[in-house]
């Protein structure tokens, strides 16, 4: 795209407020309001699970009742009212949809504003696939032919649980057991849907895969669950991307994230949140408290996280690698913006166990208006991680007074053959780069953006070309009003 | 109240008012941390629970503790601490410009506001202080005669809380060395300081006390306009030692250098924890952190730079270099940036790893021995931090107890 298109456009999306600010007007089942046993049933009932999900289910919900909402965090969490919220909503459908056509054309229309137009991701033979989640059922998935051909499994997890128990048994809380930490416990009692990613041996997933979340329904939560499995020599490249749309009153997401990567396998997983972040007077906007961990089981096996958070009123997120494998790699790359009253509190945690494992960290963190950033991260050394390596780059930018950035970085080492570096700046935008853009007859937003865009150069470059565009068009809206 | 270091007997002390009594109904309510505590997350207290103590009384005042053989420099004005206790004579003669005398109740006021506020060891030894010493700096002199303030000890049964008022005058300087060198059970000495308007201070602690004492510091600095600290903290002895100190640059165009080395062997575990909070604008600090760890030794650097809103064009640098020596140390680090303004320079670094075989091959290709190498090494990496020592006298004070650790090096060579 030429350069001053996407400039205008850019500008365009920036006067309009929240660009995905909308509600969509479909007929919900929802269960009733709060949480307990019977709800938890309910939901397990819903989705048709085998008893034994539902055990796992109600063990975890016991878990979850005698823990407490972790306070560690730089974040200030009104309290939450579990039981003042819907824990299913369903788009209201007799039967699934067989196919596109039988879908709800109010959820296309959704999802064409969205930027994601399934009916024409056939047309554009084959780049990405969609399984689409629209509140807590997934509707429509496409290229599930093309990706049965190659063996690859991608379905809605609740399909999973049906069609491939001994997967999901295997897998499932293996990376974040259920009673890991507060959120992950309440996702395991009433994780509604997600996505299932099975990759067999030696093979290439022949397209990137992409999910898009959205909330939709007002007052319900979103527990996700995903699950990726990549088994020796294989790739997947996996993208996930959420929008939300307007409203008031709080909503809070705790999803689980696990993926589990063999020996010489590789996962690369991109996200681009952008989640409802409340109104300039911080008022709404969604709880984003996720746990996202990956497993490098296997010998030279590699995960790759990539994030571009500029929604969401609060982030709690921490996405990890467990290096176990000989020769493994971890990577993180993240843009966290905050505008207006956002807070957040997102990092990496990199736990050295195999020989000669490796990770790096790269944390872009921007605050602006009024908001909290901070970067929170752990790099650990285990005894027997021989001539581990670990570099750490984190650096932070304030655009305006009236915000913060943190930096809490946690370095354990216990092992001497290891090398860790961990760097930290915190500066604002340069008046010379600012100075130079508008001699130059650029506005003083578009400099912002500009500058903020090249300060997040470096983790862009990490993101798949269908959002690294998004992306950077997130960054240029996000930091609206911000300046001048 | 069980007689543990947890909570040490204070049946002595039951009886206080006024700022002691708070402090002790603090200390009461909270005691040591806990493990949840996230400020002791590298620093568990819970294994000394069963030590028996109690703080120490006038009875264990006059004893024989030796001066540590290492020379002191030339006309050092030397106070003594014997158990905690202040040795009465030593505030005799003391150089022009400085006045010293036990503390009084606003002085102990003005202490707790100095000290790390909500911390156990500011409430503890505020509470069962064993000597209180005022020390200051009048407006305007120029005191170029170090103050040695020597703590020795020789009861593994007590706990020790001597409390220091250091008080740097407008324009004054002063150069003041801490000197721990005591075989006691605890050793928590409270040091409350502030550094007047400008006013400058040379200081440096060395904590060397026996392998079977518990040394908790607490320090408090507080600097005026254009203030000037120069500081310097070695941490080698004790079974576990943390020091911690919180500064709070409080004026405009203070400047502060708060630098450290730990250096551990055997079961020896090292804190050193920093709060550097930059309050006001166009200030300076600087901490360069240098650890060595031998043995099955466990060293922890935690520093926080916290930048207020108001206080632009901060200039906050800070880095921690740890060196592991084998395979059983472990180093552990957190350094923390808290920033509320826009226009400010922050930075930090940290690595931990083992000494760089390119470097070591570099040397022994030259024909230098390996254990000089490494000897050559160690010390180099030492050097970063210990050259931060403006002044000359704590660095020629400082320096012998680098190398001599050094020497008594495993493996090392007398190089």
């Amino acid at each position: 795209m030429a350069a001053t298109l996407e400039t205008i456009e850019t500008l365009e999306q920036a006067t309009g407020k929240y660009k995905y600010g909308f509600v969509t007007d479909i007929e919900s089942d929802k269960a009733p309001k709060g949480l307990n046993e019977d709800i938890i049933r309910f939901i397990s009932a819903k989705k048709d699970e085998p008893e034994w999900m539902l055990e796992w289910r109600l063990k975890a919900f016991a878990v979850w009742q005698k823990m407490d909402s972790p306070d560690w965090a730089k974040l200030d969490i009104p309290p939450i009212d579990y039981q003042d919220a819907y824990y299913y909503a369903a788009p209201k459908t007799s039967d699934g949809p067989a196919s596109l056509d039988e879908v709800d054309p109010e959820l296309l229309r959704t999802y064409e504003k969205l930027g994601i137009p399934i009916s024409e991701q056939k047309l554009l033979a084959g780049v990405v696939a969609v399984d689409a989640v629209f509140d807590s059922v997934s509707v429509a998935t496409t290229f599930r032919d093309e990706l049965a051909k190659a063996g690859v499994i991608f379905c809605p997890i609740s399909e999973a649980i049906r069609e491939y128990p001994e997967l999901i048994k295997t897998y499932m809380g293996s990376v974040v057991p259920v009673a890991d930490n507060y959120f992950s416990a309440l996702n395991a009692a009433v994780f509604t849907d997600g996505s299932f990613v099975y990759i067999p041996k030696g093979v290439r997933c022949p397209m990137e895969l992409s999910t898009y979340f959205r909330i939709n329904e007002q007052n319900t939560g979103q527990f996700e669950r995903t699950l990726i499995i990549a088994e020796d020599s294989s790739y997947v490249s996996y993208l996930e991307g959420c929008t939300a749309p307007q409203r008031d009153e709080n909503q809070l997401h705790a999803a689980v994230v696990e993926l589990v990567a063999m020996q010489d396998a590789e996962i690369k997983y991109s996200t681009v949140q952008n989640w409802y972040p409340g109104d300039e007077n911080g008022k709404g906007g969604i709880y984003n408290f996720v746990t996202k961990r990956g497993a490098c089981r296997g010998d030279r096996s590699k995960i790759s996280w990539t994030q571009v958070e500029t929604g969401s009123a609060i982030t709690w997120k921490y996405p990890s690698c467990i290096l176990q494998g000989k020769d493994s790699v971890g990577e993180f790359y993240s843009v966290a913006l905050t505008n207006n009253f956002q807070q957040a509190d997102t990092g990496t945690k990199m736990i050295h166990i195999g020989e000669g494992s490796r990770s790096t960290i790269i944390s872009k963190g921007i605050s602006a208006g009024r908001s909290q950033n901070c970067y929170r991260g752990l790099v650990r050394i285990q005894p027997g991680a021989e001539n581990a390596r670990n570099f750490t780059q984190c650096d932070s930018l304030l655009v305006g007074d009236r915000c913060g950035a943190h930096t809490v970085p946690y370095i354990v080492s216990r092992n001497p053959s290891a090398k860790i570096e961990h760097e930290a700046t915190t500066s604002r935008i340069s008046e010379d780069q600012l100075f130079y853009c508008l001699q130059r007859g650029i506005s003083e937003e578009d400099a912002v953006s500009l500058i903020v865009n090249g300060f997040c150069k470096e983790v862009m470059k990490e993101l798949p070309m269908e959002f690294a565009v998004e992306a950077q068009k997130l960054i240029g809206i996000s930091l609206e009003g911000s300046v001048g | 109240m069980p007689e543990s270091m947890m909570q040490p007997d204070l049946q002595d002390v039951a009886t206080l008012n006024g700022v002691q009594a708070a402090a002790l109904a603090r200390w009461q309510e909270r005691g040591w941390p806990g493990a949840e505590d996230e400020a002791w997350r590298f620093t568990r207290l819970a294994s000394l629970d069963k030590l028996s103590l109690r703080p120490a009384d006038a009875n264990l005042a006059n004893g024989t503790g030796n001066l540590s053989a290492h020379a002191l420099p030339a006309g050092a004005h030397v106070i003594r601490f014997h158990n905690g206790m202040l040795v009465a004579n030593s505030l005799e003669n003391m150089p022009t410009g400085i006045s010293a005398r036990l503390v009084d109740e606003d002085d102990l006021g003005a202490i707790v506001d100095l000290a790390p506020a909500n911390h156990p060891v500011t409430d503890l030894s505020v509470a069962a202080m064993t000597s209180g010493l005022a020390l200051d700096a009048v407006a305007g002199a120029t005191v170029t005669t170090p103050i040695i303030l020597m703590f020795t000890g020789n009861s593994g049964s007590v706990s020790t809380h001597p409390v220091v008022l250091l008080r740097v005058a407008k324009g004054a300087q002063a150069v003041i060395a801490e000197w721990h060198s005591a075989s006691v059970g605890l050793s928590a000495p409270v040091m409350a300081i502030d550094i007047a308007d400008n006013a400058r201070l040379d200081y440096a602690k060395i904590q060397q006390d026996s392998a079977t004492t518990t040394h908790l510091a607490a320090t408090g600095i507080k600097m005026g306009e254009a203030a000037v600290l120069d500081g310097f903290q070695l941490s080698i002895g004790g079974c576990l030692a943390r020091l911690e100190a919180h500064v709070m640059l409080a004026a405009e165009s203070a400047d502060c250098r708060l630098s450290a080395i730990y250096l551990g062997r055997r079961n020896q575990h090292h804190d050193i924890t920093t709060n550097m909070t930059h309050a006001r604008g166009h200030c300076q600090s600087n901490q360069v952190i240098r650890g060595v760890l031998d043995g099955a030794a466990r060293g922890v650097f935690q520093g926080k730079v916290h930048v207020a809103q108001d206080a632009q064009k901060t200039d906050g640098q800070q880095m921690s270099r740890a060196l592991l020596l084998s395979r059983k140390a472990e180093a552990d680090a957190k350094p923390e940036l808290e920033i509320y303004a826009d226009d400010v320079i922050c930075a930090h670094g940290a690595t931990v790893g083992e000494l760089d075989e390119t470097q070591l091959f570099y040397l022994t290709s030259r024909g230098i021995s390996p254990e000089v190498a490494r000897a050559m090494l160690i010390a180099a990496f030492l050097d970063d931090a210990v050259d931060m020592i403006e002044n000359a006298d704590l660095s020629a004070l400082l320096r012998p107890h680098v190398t001599a650790w050094m020497l008594a090096q495993e493996g090392s060579v007398n190089a």
